[in-house]
């Protein structure tokens, strides 16, 4: 068994970062918002499926595809911005309004994926180009390896939108203190619908780059929003760098107990350490760089 | 420049400000001052947009602002120190600054760059904290900051909130200093405080607030000669609280 070990340290790591790239984007959300987005994982689910469709059905060439399919979640992230978070946001809503609007969005999109492409799984092939390569006794595939390296990449992109440019410092600036950034001339309802185009965005390129790999289907969400939303708290909600190791502590979790413990109690098994995690580290292993102050909406 | 005319402000059930009419004229340095709960954050508040306004009417040379939203007025030429400074912790002295420039970015870097040094030789302590974060700034060198941040707006009227709050009386009087000359510059400044003898002496004009009406209203001078007493007996028997 315990030659298995490094295989599957490595395919925690791939399934890591797309739990990662969910709890950035939650994070985000929550930084402009104070609300967490129970639809991230559907803009998962969308990324890849609605990439599939544009390839296998309507017989786009792939690049194309990824393109038309990305943008699409896109649009539908800041459609649910404008449509469910807006009005409620403009007549002051409470959090809890947000949060059942989103899981009403988080059920619609399936619902309406599943009737208007299907219910079959549905997948594309891997992008190619990279090698894969040897990690001494693991085989990296050349998929998992655009895993990687597109996470790494989104993360490095993030990373400099937020430090380098001042839209990004803006972004931060709401997210630190709304009514000073609206002094500052901060325009927050932008900031609000930018955080949610981004968590479409990384939602949709972690579907894009995932789906080649296991398949996605219409029903796909709700488990990535779970395992993010579980990263993102383990990492300090909101901290990016958290995001990264709370999806790596939970995919390599769930890797090993699956296969140590069962498949049947794997996520049991991942829940009960995370837990004891919780309870060692209340505030997640990174600490939140901003606590939200609601009462200054 | 500034006229507020009938200005009305509740929360909920209370009245924080009942037909309150101010003006402010071309660089002029005009005073607030009351006792706590007395309506003059909540005046503040409304020139800069953070609370919905009852009735009333501001006007901020010759626009009608009363309505503007809140992150359109900088863009104006009105910009605000808040109360307890409020700078943004997490960032750092320069992008505080950066930030105080937000609605110039189509502007060319290098003019944002030429006013930030000249709020770094306005303030040189903060050129030594450039790199540190807001947060681990004292009290007097955030409250360079948030004046500093507001400058970087290029405003013509600055309202400043309790400029005072939590400063030693020595730190206040450096930037009480620091506003008089940037005030000698030609910059309109509205000043809301509780301590009545500096605002008094600090400013050209001053209002007396009292449970959310204007109780007094003169030349600093004047309210500071003949009217003190009443000035204080307005800061007795007014334990209404507001935000």
């Amino acid at each position: 068994m315990i030659d298995l070990l490094p295989v599957l340290l490595v395919n925690g790591v791939v399934f890591g970062a797309i739990y990662a790239i969910n709890a950035i984007g939650i994070g985000l959300v929550y930084n402009t918002t104070g609300i967490i987005n129970f639809a991230q994982g559907e803009f998962v689910m969308l990324g890849g499926m609605l990439t599939a469709f544009l390839f296998g059905h309507v017989g786009l060439p792939l690049p194309f595809a990824i393109i038309g399919g990305v943008a699409l979640t896109v649009v539908i992230g800041l459609l649910t911005e404008r449509l469910f978070i807006r009005p409620l946001w403009r007549r002051g809503a409470k959090d809890w309004t947000y949060v059942f609007m989103l899981f009403a969005v988080a059920t619609v999109l399936p619902n309406l994926v599943m009737l208007g492409v299907g219910r079959d799984p549905l997948t594309f092939p891997a992008f190619g180009v990279l090698p894969s390569v040897k990690l001494g006794s693991v085989m990296l595939s050349s998929q998992a390896l655009w895993v990687l390296l597109v996470t790494v990449l989104v993360f490095f992109a993030l990373q400099s939108f937020f430090d380098r440019t001042l839209v990004g410092k803006a972004m931060k600036a709401t997210a630190i203190n709304r009514r000073v950034a609206a002094w500052l001339g901060v325009a927050v309802e932008q900031m609000v619908a930018m955080s949610f185009g981004l968590a479409a965005l990384l939602g949709a390129i972690g579907g894009v780059i995932f789906t080649p790999l296991i398949s996605t289907q219409f029903d796909a969400g709700v488990s990535m929003t779970l395992n993010g939303f579980a990263a993102a708290i383990i990492g300090g909600m909101g901290n990016m760098r958290g995001a990264i190791v709370g999806g790596l502590v939970i995919g390599i979790l769930q890797s090993i107990s699956t296969a140590f413990i069962s498949s049947v109690y794997g996520d049991a098994v991942t829940y009960a350490v995370l837990f004891a995690l919780l309870i060692i580290w209340p505030h997640g292993l990174f600490r939140p760089l901003i606590e939200l102050k609601n009462e200054e909406i | 420049m500034l006229e507020v005319r009938d200005l009305k402000i509740s929360y909920g059930q209370i009245e924080a400000l009942k037909n309150v009419s101010i003006r402010v004229d071309k660089g002029e340095f005009v005073g607030v001052i009351g006792a706590n709960g007395a309506g003059k954050t909540s005046l503040l508040m409304a020139l800069s947009g953070a609370v919905r306004v009852g009735s009333g009417s501001v006007l901020f040379d010759g626009e009608d602002v009363t309505h503007l939203p809140q992150h359109l007025r900088v863009g104006r030429g009105i910009a605000i120190v808040p109360e307890g400074r409020q700078v943004l912790g997490p960032l750092s002295v320069m992008e505080n600054l950066e930030l105080g420039a937000y609605q110039r970015r189509a502007e060319p870097r290098a003019v944002i760059a030429r006013d930030q040094e000249m709020i770094l030789d306005l303030f040189p302590i903060l050129r030594q904290r450039a790199g540190q974060l807001a947060a681990t700034l004292s009290g007097g060198e955030q409250q360079m900051l948030a004046i500093g941040r507001a400058l970087m707006s290029r405003p013509r009227l600055l309202l400043l909130d309790e400029p005072s709050f939590g400063l030693a009386p020595m730190v206040f009087a450096e930037i009480l200093a620091t506003l008089r000359r940037l005030h000698a510059e030609g910059l309109a400044c509205l000043m809301v405080e509780q301590d009545a003898h500096v605002t008094l002496e600090t400013t050209s004009r001053s209002y007396v607030f009292r449970t959310g009406q204007i109780i007094m209203e003169g030349s600093s001078s004047e309210l500071r000669q003949g009217g003190l007493v009443l000035v204080e007996e307005s800061y007795l028997g007014s334990g209404e609280k507001s935000p």
